[in-house]
């Protein structure tokens, strides 16, 4: 499994995400550019240019018409996928840090930072994908108390928005009613990542409390805990295997006291069911900041603090392994 | 009487108003008249009258001195009422001024003894008075029921004869059965155990746990609270090497009154301290009652500045009979259990005095068989004009055993080996430039008459010594390097860079056939390790040589002294048997040690020096990993110690020849419980599996009944991921014919 290596950030990178057919990687890094890659050979398409700040994450609707971005520059810009043309912006008084197209595409999720006595929100706008003209009314607005939201997700059916917090709790939103349904206690420090299986039934979390959690969306109720030896920056599930992986690293500000090998920068993999660690992909110099999984399961994606994103396909070995029960 | 002032009846002027319950409330309190500064003395020679003013004198001269002052008129002596022979009835009564005052005369001339022969007794008043009021009648006290305690060695009765170990970390302390093929079997864990860390007795019957408040034992089948010894700010435990008395150090003097406090009246009876242990930091204890025996101070200097608290403070005899401290280039003070005295109430002097320790065991006379004196041995360094001097001194007579004198002497440390009959002083020299270091050992042969003393010259300066815990040829290893400056360290203790080093391994050889000169002899040199240390087995021939406590490397060997027997029997050097049996890494190891048992290492990089990669590994004696952890801040793993085997020798040797019967029996167990132990996992796998797949059936029970639900108040579904019979129309034009017309 040599993995493909994309140098087209310089800076630290935010966030990867596959799109719906996984035949594309877009990827987006603190150096104001988003990218959009073929997945199997890693080779460029474009960029997205206009961002002001460091851009914090992507997404794309499930045909690839429209991407979306927030950045540090406390806008989210809408684009046009195939040509790179910006179609709208919304403003905001903070920082972007976490959208997602909702399962409908109807609607687009944007969390906000908090930040100079504004407070976090997760806003919810309507997006028209049959014309150029957006709303920049948003649909609802959420004010996550007492701990601002780091990351959401749309739930199964777009029912709910999940959302991870600063102070490691996690929140379910009846984002229709602008409502708190339900909240919950998952981890001891702050969430830094939230990624929904496939029907949005159930997602993985990561936090810098060296733990990822499994949890079940509609109770928000725990089902598996995987323990690691170093802050987590992402968590990602395999849709064929049952594994998940995880990633993370001593904390950007620490890393050039140590090593790489005292880092612990790898790539784990951990079996989603049994909770046991099964491998780890090493590579990256830096912390790993966000993973992301091929929707068909082949390979995976990794950005790093150290400027990288690797590719991985997996090997023919990867689809034999089976563990013995 | 109280009035109630109201409006009406309030007093014209002050004069008038009744304070008289104020007054009641906030009197002092009226001195009682105590007699608690009242000292009876006895046993004082008889006087006639014209005698007593001599008599007054010499007591307020020589015992009363500067400890304490007579009140005015408070001496009292009562004389017999025969007036032709008056003279005093041997007692008198003395009243002090104070009864801090009366308590240290008591304490001071209890026994003093005057010129005639007489003992002088001195008791406080008080006691007199309790004491006479104790009935006559011998009553028995009530029996106390009998309460069996738990087995404190049910662990060695285990049916694997595996051994345990205790884990720290900042999650828990947690305690396991050490196991061959599998991860060791968690027997006990609990939160916030300990406070600092935490420790066997030697013998491995109790476990310690340190508090601030104390120290609290632990043991026996249930892990139930055995024993708790109060003493606040503990640092340091030590036991004797039976488990009879155990000695504690805190950080900070004892406050009796600050531990009264703290205990709350109802568990003062809990305090087991009395004005006599105010200041104090060390603690005497008897273990299996948990009653203070005595307490100490710590150690002053000449000039009364405290000394350097040095651990242990105490070191034992080997029968317990004597413990001894010693004040840092001045003196050895030994004290005798369970009286808790001074040895002859004298420290025994040793001007210069840098390390003391006692043989470790009580030889016996080899032809009488009877039990011979104990020991201990100390070094002196060179002054002006006598040389440095190695001294063994018996105890309790204080006889010398033997001195060397040394020259050139730079450092020297005391290596006995466990038997006791060697003791190797590692003899740091300068050469006579000065310029460079060399050692020599000076091994003493204790357990011969006379203890002749062989010497060891090394070339380079030896900075690790390890006796083979065995007594049949005395080996022992030695680390040895050119360059004996310590490399540069961290904050943690963790060496930035290696050293080369050398280890040589050498053998005590008889007068033989073969041998022509009795003596120590080279087994065998290993040259450009990086080795910082050397452990032998407990039960000897293997040894491991680590490097521990550095950042950039972190190799363990285990080596075999007496595996290729063919070689050394063809060359006739036992040193060709020394074998590698294999090489390991453990990234930035910190301790090293083995299992009683000599089956088992342990290597574990401890969070107490560096944070990276915390955690414990196992290795079988071969270098084999067994298992390994990696636990977020783990400080500390500490096998359980076993008391010495009850096997004699024959019956050991029994078991050596038998050796194959009884692995064929201990495989079989093992493959038994690899067996079970995945049969085990796999059950559980399989019940892991089950009630993720029935949970997911429910859930997508629920999700398509959602999704009805959905789809019938108008949510559109979005387009399927997995477009696999998704008909693509492709719509091609094209031109088959251009006209151009002009319409009119």
């Amino acid at each position: 499994m040599r993995p493909i290596l994309l140098q087209g950030h310089d800076r630290a990178l935010t966030q990867v995400r596959y799109n719906t057919d996984g035949d594309l990687l877009m990827t987006v890094g603190k150096d104001k550019v988003a990218n959009l890659w073929y997945a199997h050979n890693g080779e460029r398409i474009g960029t997205y240019e206009g961002h002001l700040g460091a851009v914090w994450t992507i997404d794309c609707n499930k045909p690839t018409t429209l991407v979306v971005t927030g950045s540090a520059d406390n806008t989210a810009r809408l684009w046009h996928a195939e040509t790179g043309r910006q179609l709208h912006m919304w403003e905001f008084p903070t920082a972007v840090k976490r959208v997602e197209f909702s399962r409908d595409d109807r609607h687009v999720l944007m969390v906000t930072e908090e930040r100079m006595g504004h407070k976090s929100g997760i806003y919810v706008f309507a997006i028209d994908s049959s014309s150029p003209v957006q709303s920049s009314e948003p649909v609802a607005v959420i004010r996550p108390s007492p701990s601002k939201a780091t990351v959401a997700a749309w739930s199964y059916l777009d029912k709910y928005i999940v959302a991870g917090h600063e102070d490691g709790s996690l929140a379910l939103y009846d984002w229709k009613y602008e409502e708190l349904v339900q909240r919950a206690d998952a981890h001891e420090r702050p969430v830094t990542d939230l990624q929904m299986w496939k029907d949005g039934s159930y997602f993985i979390t990561s936090s810098r409390d060296k733990t990822a959690r499994l949890f079940e969306t509609s109770t928000l109720n725990p089902l598996k805990m995987y323990k690691a030896d170093t802050e987590l920056n992402s968590a990602a599930m395999t849709p064929t295997q049952d594994l998940v992986v995880l990633g993370g690293g001593q904390a950007a500000s620490e890393v050039t006291t140590t090593s790489t090998r005292q880092g612990r920068f790898e790539s784990r993999f951990y079996h989603k069911i049994f909770e046991d660690e099964v491998g780890r992909v090493k590579g990256h110099f830096g912390p790993i900041n966000t993973l992301a999984v091929q929707p068909d399961g082949k390979g995976y994606a990794s950005g790093g603090e150290d400027g990288y994103v690797r590719v991985h396909h997996f090997d023919p070995d990867y689809f034999k392994f089976k563990y013995d029960y | 009487m109280a009035v109630t002032y109201t409006f009406e009846n309030l007093p014209a002027s002050e004069e008038e108003i009744n304070y008289a319950d104020l007054e009641s409330k906030f009197a002092p309190p009226e001195q009682e008249e105590t007699l608690e500064n009242v000292v009876v003395l006895d046993n004082l020679p008889v006087a006639t009258p014209d005698k007593i003013e001599k008599l007054v004198k010499v007591l307020t001269k020589l015992v009363f001195k500067n400890v304490g002052k007579v009140k005015e008129d408070g001496l009292h002596m009562p004389m017999t009422e025969d007036p032709d022979e008056p003279k005093s009835k041997g007692y008198a009564f003395v009243e002090f001024e104070t009864a801090a005052q009366a308590q240290a005369i008591v304490r001071a001339a209890n026994g003093f003894r005057f010129p005639g022969g007489h003992h002088l007794r001195a008791n406080p008043f008080m006691d007199v008075e309790k004491y006479s009021e104790v009935d006559d009648q011998y009553r028995a006290p009530p029996a106390e029921p009998y309460e069996e305690r738990e087995h404190l060695r049910s662990w060695l009765m285990d049916e694997y004869g595996r051994d345990q170990f205790a884990t720290y970390s900042r999650e828990e302390l947690g305690l396991y059965w050490a196991e061959t093929a599998q991860a060791p079997e968690q027997i006990n864990a609990r939160a916030n155990w300990t406070e600092s860390h935490v420790q066997w007795s030697p013998l491995g019957s109790y476990m310690c746990t340190f508090h601030w408040q104390g120290l609290v034992l632990w043991g026996g089948p249930s892990w139930s609270k055995l024993m708790r010894f109060v003493h606040p700010n503990i640092r340091f435990a030590d036991f004797s090497p039976s488990e009879r008395y155990l000695v504690t150090m805190s950080s900070k003097p004892i406050d009796v009154e600050a531990v009264s406090a703290k205990l709350g009246p109802d568990a003062a009876h809990q305090n087991p301290y009395t004005a006599a242990d105010q200041g104090n930091s060390v603690c005497v204890w008897d273990a299996l009652t948990g009653s203070l025996l005595r307490s100490f101070p710590l150690p002053t200097n000449a000039d009364g500045s405290p000394a350097n608290a040095a651990w242990p403070q105490f070191k034992w005899s080997p029968s317990e009979k004597y413990f001894a401290r010693m004040t840092f280039g001045t003196s050895i003070s030994i004290y005798e259990a369970p009286g808790m005295g001074l040895l002859d109430k004298k420290s025994m002097m040793t001007p210069g005095v840098q390390e003391f320790s006692w043989c470790p065991q009580v030889l016996t006379d080899p032809r009488t068989g009877a039990a011979r004196p104990e020991m201990l041995a100390y070094w002196t360094p060179e002054e002006t004009n006598l040389p440095a001097r190695v001294t063994l001194v018996a105890v309790p007579s204080r006889e010398i055993v033997r001195t060397k004198n040394l020259f050139s002497v730079f450092f020297a440390s005391l290596h006995w080996h466990p038997s006791g009959k060697m003791l190797c002083v590692r003899v740091q020299r300068l050469t006579r430039s000065k310029k460079a270091r060399f050692t020599n050992l000076e091994i003493f042969r204790t357990g011969e008459k006379e203890v002749p003393v062989d010497v060891v010259e090394l070339k380079d300066s030896a900075v690790a010594f390890d006796w083979e815990p065995t007594d049949t040829n005395f080996r022992f290893a030695i680390l040895h390097t050119d360059d004996p400056t310590p490399p540069q360290v961290n904050s943690g203790g963790m060496a930035l860079s290696t050293v080369k080093t050398n280890v040589s391994f050498y053998s005590f050889e008889r007068k033989g056939k073969l041998v022509q000169k009795e003596g120590f002899q080279l087994l065998k040199t290993l040259e450009n390790k990086n080795t910082t240390s050397l452990k032998w087995s407990p039960h000897g021939r293997h040894i491991v040589l680590a490097t521990l406590r550095t950042t950039t490397n972190g190799t363990i060997e285990f080596f075999d002294t007496e595996f290729d027997q063919a070689a050394a029997a063809k060359s006739g050097n036992a040193g060709d048997a020394i074998t590698l049996l294999a090489a390991a890494e453990h990234y930035c190891v910190t301790d090293l040690e083995w299992d009683p048992s000599g089956r088992f290492v342990a290597t574990w990089a401890s969070s107490w020096r560096h944070g990276s990669e915390n955690g414990y590994i196992l290795w079988d004696f071969r270098g084999q990993q067994l298992h390994s952890a990696t636990i977020g801040d783990f400080k500390q793993l500490a096998w359980r110690p076993r008391p010495p085997s009850l096997l004699t020798e024959a019956q050991r040797r029994q078991v050596r020849k038998e050796l194959k019967n009884y692995s064929k029996e201990f495989d079989d167990m093992d493959e038994r419980k690899l067996h079970a132990a995945d049969a085990e996992l796999m059950s559980q796998r399989r019940r892991l599996v089950s009630e993720w797949e029935s949970w997911r059936r429910q859930v997508s029970e629920f999700l398509s009944a959602e999704t009805d639900e959905a789809l019938a108040a108008g949510y559109a579904l979005p387009i399927a991921a997995d477009n696999d019979d998704l008909v693509v129309e492709e719509v091609v034009e094209e031109i088959i014919d251009e006209k151009e017309e002009i319409v009119n």
